[in-house]
């Protein structure tokens, strides 16, 4: 018996398991003996509709607990994507999910409508990005453009979708109405917690773009929190967690606080195989309780 | 490719070859199989009383015996805790990563190291004799460091012309390596030139490659979170479009290399 199946609503998923997109190799970089099987979902790295070449060096900085980042989602496009990328998607046999990001809501429609007609399992829209037509403002912290980008995506595309907001959204309890609402079929929190980096020897940032993203251990309870809130608020909504996952105690406290399932980031950058070892220790632990992993959902808001 | 395992790594030496570079040797467990080429780098985690969170990518100097050599300058928090570490300790270590550098059939090399890119050239340079092909090597190699504790293998083996030149011993050379090399006046028929080190001595290096025909490899790098190909941390822009240093790299030929965008 799988102890360790979920379900976001309609979708099954053989475990709570996913790759935080961009943070697992792609699948032409993938090592041949890596055990892809054993994933619940295969997650890409977010796909934009033109060519993106990313942020300028450096892309990466230590900090206490964690990493900076400031890739800028570098990718080769949709037409290289459907060309060279979607294909080996496609012949996989986990669950597959497009993340998708764009600077304007056209762009994600244009996105979602191209993935339309392929056999893929879910769309997560990534709505850390940028609205630059609201002066550069993320999409999940304008409401407006956050109702309007996933009403549109819904309108064009038949797949499950999920929107991945950040941890920082505000209100978050608005912002999950609205994808709610709007007929997103789950909502993943977060994403990396905007940061800056100061080089002490020149007195500027680190990063070309100033603010980069934090991610790693130290933000884990403040996504749990982030979870916990949103299932109070959510009833039996599909809600993903991510932040700062680094071992099946924290997989635990994540489902225990409301995840039906959760993204692994930068845990994947520390050890190739963390997942592998995560999946390992959570079934032990279920056998060793004589329960599946679902028991455990939601155990932190019942009364004693 | 092969999967980067994470191995328990164990200390044999940490050795210091001067007042701020050592020389770690890692054993390899016996349970566990490793292939290592020269250009190939290894992820090391740094435990010690400094936060550190990322490994580090070294190069390897030396793998034979399920022993592999690391060089390391005290710079950061990272180096400040290995520094520390001792005999006996473990420590986790992803290999192997990155692609390595390639040999031609036969011929005259040409390696030109700086600072602590003589570590791969150093492990190219003893494959390349245990290869018996390689009859002539001139291996020149800069630094700023005192050098008097440091001892290279080859240093010993006639096939070898090793010119160091050390920013240390003022008295002797002034300035780059790459003038102390054009002073040298070597001949110029090599067959394949490597060069690992600062990117204005390389990018010097290329060019005087590029004047006199000679195909040349260069290691690269960059802060990196993974290794492996998944971060995109070490992304950077080659004629080739954009290019990982740990996946696509360490190792690229010259010509790939816009050497503005480094």
């Amino acid at each position: 018996m799988n102890l360790l199946q979920t379900s976001l609503a309609s979708l099954k998923l053989k475990n709570p398991l996913i790759p935080a997109s961009g943070t697992f190799f792609s699948l032409n970089r993938l090592p041949e003996n890596f055990p892809l099987e054993r994933l619940g979902v295969y997650l890409c790295k977010t796909i934009t509709r033109e060519a993106r070449f990313g942020n300028e060096q450096p892309r990466i900085k230590e900090c206490s607990s964690g990493m900076m980042n400031s890739i800028g989602l570098e990718n080769k496009g949709w037409d290289d994507f459907e060309k060279n990328t979607l294909p080996q998607i496609l012949q996989i046999q986990n669950s597959k999910w497009i993340s998708i990001a764009g600077s304007s809501v056209e762009d994600y429609v244009f996105l979602a409508q191209k993935l339309s007609s392929y056999p893929i399992d879910a769309i997560e829209i990534n709505v850390s990005c940028p609205n630059i037509h609201q002066g550069g403002i993320q999409f999940c912290q304008h409401q407006a453009s956050l109702k309007e980008v996933i009403r549109q995506v819904r309108a064009v595309s038949p797949h499950f979708l999920v929107t991945k907001i950040a941890i920082e959204t505000y209100p978050l309890k608005e912002a999950l109405k609205i994808i709610e609402d709007e007929g997103s079929d789950a909502v993943c929190i977060g994403n990396t917690l905007r940061g800056l980096s100061i080089e002490i020897s020149t007195g500027k940032p680190t990063f070309k773009k100033i603010f980069a993203g934090y991610s790693g251990p130290a933000i884990k309870p403040i996504a749990l929190r982030a979870v916990y809130e949103a299932r109070q608020w959510m009833g039996a909504y599909p809600i993903i967690g991510c932040g700062g996952i680094s071992t099946h105690e924290d997989v635990l406290e994540f489902i225990m606080a409301g995840a039906n399932a959760v993204e692994i980031g930068t845990a994947n950058f520390l050890n190739p195989l963390a997942m592998i070892d995560i999946l390992d220790k959570l079934q032990a632990h279920c056998q060793e309780k004589a329960f599946p992993l679902n028991h455990f959902l939601n155990q932190a808001h019942q009364e004693v | 490719m092969s999967i980067s395992k994470l191995f328990k790594a164990k200390i044999s030496e940490n050795l210091a070859l001067s007042s701020d570079i050592y020389r770690l040797t890692l054993s390899i467990p016996s349970e566990e199989s490793l292939a290592l080429g020269p250009g190939q780098f290894v992820m090391l985690s740094c435990p010690g009383p400094e936060s550190v969170f990322l490994k580090r990518p070294f190069s390897v100097a030396n793998y034979s015996n399920r022993e592999l050599h690391i060089l390391y300058r005290i710079l950061g928090k990272g180096t400040q805790n290995l520094q520390q570490i001792r005999p006996g300790q473990t420590i986790d270590m992803i290999a192997p990563c990155g692609n390595s550098f390639s040999l031609p059939p036969q011929g005259k090399l040409l390696l030109m190291a700086g600072g602590m890119g003589v570590a791969p050239l150093s492990f190219l340079c003893q494959r390349a004799l245990q290869s018996q092909l390689f009859s002539e090597i001139y291996f020149f190699y800069g630094t700023s460091q005192n050098l008097d504790r440091i001892s290279f293998h080859f240093s010993e083996d006639n096939r070898v012309h090793f010119f160091h030149h050390s920013d240390y011993e003022k008295n002797l050379y002034q300035g780059h390596i790459m003038n102390f090399f054009e002073q040298t006046k070597t001949t110029n028929d090599f067959v394949q030139a490597y060069s690992c080190g600062p990117t204005t001595m390389m990018q010097s290096f290329s060019q005087w490659c590029t004047t006199h025909h000679i195909p040349l490899q260069v290691s690269l790098e960059k802060h990196m979170a993974c290794g492996m190909g998944s971060c995109y941390g070490c992304s950077i822009q080659t004629r080739q479009g954009m290019q990982s240093i740990c996946h696509d790299g360490p190792v690229f030929d010259h010509l790939e290399i816009l050497w503005d965008k480094v």
